[in-house]
Order: C-alpha cells, then sequence, then structure tokens
C-alpha cells in the first residue's frame, strides 16, 4: 500500500508533511473552490495524522494522511449540501415575505463562464482547475491521488474508502472526461 | 494506460507548477498549520522509566526490610502492648487496687 512519490522512508513526519502540504492544499482548493477552507482541511488532516498515526512507519503516511483529507473533503461536501439546502428553503421563505426588499443587482445573474474564462486568460492552468472542478468529487480525487500524488491503486482505494475496482472505474472516467474538456486546447 | 501517459504526464507537471507558484502568504500559513500539528503529537514522558524503574525499587526494598526487621521497637514494652491489646486484661489492669486488696486479705486471713 504505497505510492511512488512521496515515499522516501526514512524521513521524518516533519519531511513528510513538508513535501506533500502544497499538493494537498492544492487538491482540497480544487475540492471546495476555497482556500480558507483548503487550508482548514489540511490543517485537520495534518493534526489527524500526527496525533493518531505519527508513530507508524512511514510508508503508511501517504495513504492514511490522504484517508483522513478526502474524509474532510467529503464531510465539507455534505455539511455544504445541507447548508446550500437550508439556504434555498429559507430564501424561498423569504420569497413570500412581502416585507423583504428584491435586491435587482444581487439578481442579476453571474458573469457567463465563457466570459469569465477570456478574463481569467487561456493558460494551461485554469482550463485544468475548470475541467477539474467540474468532475464528480470521487472522479476528481481518484485521479488527482493517482496521476498527481501517484499514490497505486490499493493506497488509493484506502484513501478514498473504496474498492480498488472503484478506483480504476473513477479514474478511467475521469481521464476520459479531462481528455475530452481539454481537447484542443491542450496537445 | 500508455495512450494516456503523456496526457497524464501534462496534466502531473501543470498541478506541479501551480503547487510550486504558491504565495509566500500562503506558503507561511501552510509552513505555520505544519508546525501547530507537529506541536500536538503526543510526546512520551522520558522520566517515566527512571521514575517508575526507581519506584520498584523502593518498594522492594521496604518490603526486605519489614520482613527482616526486629518485631521489638525500641522504648515500648512488647507485654504491656500485649496486654493492652486484650480487652478483658485492659479490666485487670484498671482494677490492680482490688486485686492487690484482695490478695493482701487472703494472705492475712
Amino acid at each position: 500500500m504505497q505510492g511512488d512519490r512521496t515515499l522516501e522512508c526514512g524521513q521524518s513526519i516533519e519531511e513528510f508533511l513538508a513535501a506533500i502540504e502544497r499538493r494537498a492544499l492544492r487538491m482540497a482548493e480544487i475540492a471546495t473552490g476555497n482556500r480558507e477552507d483548503a487550508l482548514d482541511l489540511v490543517q485537520d488532516a495534518m493534526l489527524g495524522l500526527v496525533k493518531s498515526y505519527g508513530n507508524r512507519d512511514c510508508v503508511d503516511w501517504p495513504p492514511l494522511f490522504y484517508r483522513i483529507l478526502q474524509s474532510r473533503i467529503r464531510d465539507w461536501y455534505r455539511r455544504n449540501r445541507v447548508r446550500n439546502r437550508f439556504r434555498v428553503w429559507l430564501g424561498g421563505l423569504r420569497g413570500h415575505d412581502g416585507d423583504e426588499q428584491v435586491d435587482a443587482i444581487q439578481n442579476l445573474p453571474d458573469a457567463q463562464p465563457g466570459i469569465e474564462r477570456q478574463l481569467i486568460g487561456q493558460d494551461a492552468m485554469s482550463e485544468l482547475q475548470e475541467a477539474l472542478q467540474a468532475l464528480p468529487l470521487r472522479q476528481q480525487q481518484a485521479f488527482l491521488l493517482r496521476a498527481w500524488e501517484g499514490l497505486d491503486v490499493s493506497a488509493t482505494a484506502y484513501a478514498m474508502g473504496c474498492s480498488d475496482g472503484s478506483v480504476k472505474t473513477h479514474y478511467s472516467r475521469a481521464v476520459h472526461r479531462l481528455r475530452e474538456q481539454l481537447e484542443g486546447h491542450w496537445p | 494506460m500508455s495512450d494516456e501517459k503523456p496526457f497524464v504526464d501534462k496534466v502531473r507537471q501543470t498541478l506541479d507548477q501551480h503547487a510550486d507558484a504558491l504565495d509566500d502568504v500562503t506558503a507561511a500559513r501552510l509552513a505555520a498549520i505544519r508546525r501547530n500539528a507537529l506541536d500536538a503529537r503526543p510526546r512520551r514522558a522520558h522520566w517515566l522509566p527512571a521514575a517508575a524503574l526507581s519506584a520498584l525499587a523502593a518498594s522492594v526494598l521496604t518490603v526486605a526490610v519489614l520482613i527482616n526487621r526486629d518485631v521489638d521497637l525500641p522504648g515500648i514494652d512488647m507485654d504491656a502492648l500485649e496486654l493492652m491489646a486484650q480487652s478483658e486484661d485492659l479490666e485487670l489492669i484498671e482494677e490492680l487496687d482490688f486485686y492487690d486488696w484482695l490478695d493482701s486479705t487472703q494472705a492475712s486471713s
């Protein structure tokens, strides 16, 4: 159960965390779309690893760390879904309230993605980030852990809390969708 | 799989560049988060084995002393202590004058 990227055994837990922290932050950021939340999630994952598994063999740290991080990301998704439902419900309730002023500016639609994309720029990372964020969470997790972090199938399955077969399916679908989406922008 | 390798390599390279380009403020915050996490790690008390060994040695010494020591305590009359430990003998001591008188009466008669 090991990946091929972060495993230089003999390293201390501090060296391990320093080696993966930026990638972990970017992963959490891609998943949540929010840097502050991403920092909180990385903090939780680091604390969890150090407190519960700091004494484990260093080859176990990558899958354990990403298991905690992915679990926190899924919790974040669940909380956000409940919060958004509550907001929609509350918004509907306020919509029926005669005293509530309707803010015309707030109700304007967001900038169209195409225009926004032009403003952001057509660089490779913007395209990639957009494509990754459009993936279902499980596909996104499988792809980032396998392709970026370099975890093998069983370590990815452990980190995601699913079977090896599910990882292969999620990963394959993710690669297929990303290639479709990035075709024409990427070689 | 080999067909997708160039694409996956390109993705990894792009993500690496993006991660390396993290701004200084966020990098400093990450480092602080890491330090805080490391500070929270459970520390082993290095004095515990020595303390446990000392306590064990003290216990063994105490037991050895108790087993081997002389039961006579200095300055204490052990017969009197034994008498005091029995309630009926205590009554005898309390009425010692009576028994003295009884002895003298019987002797004179």
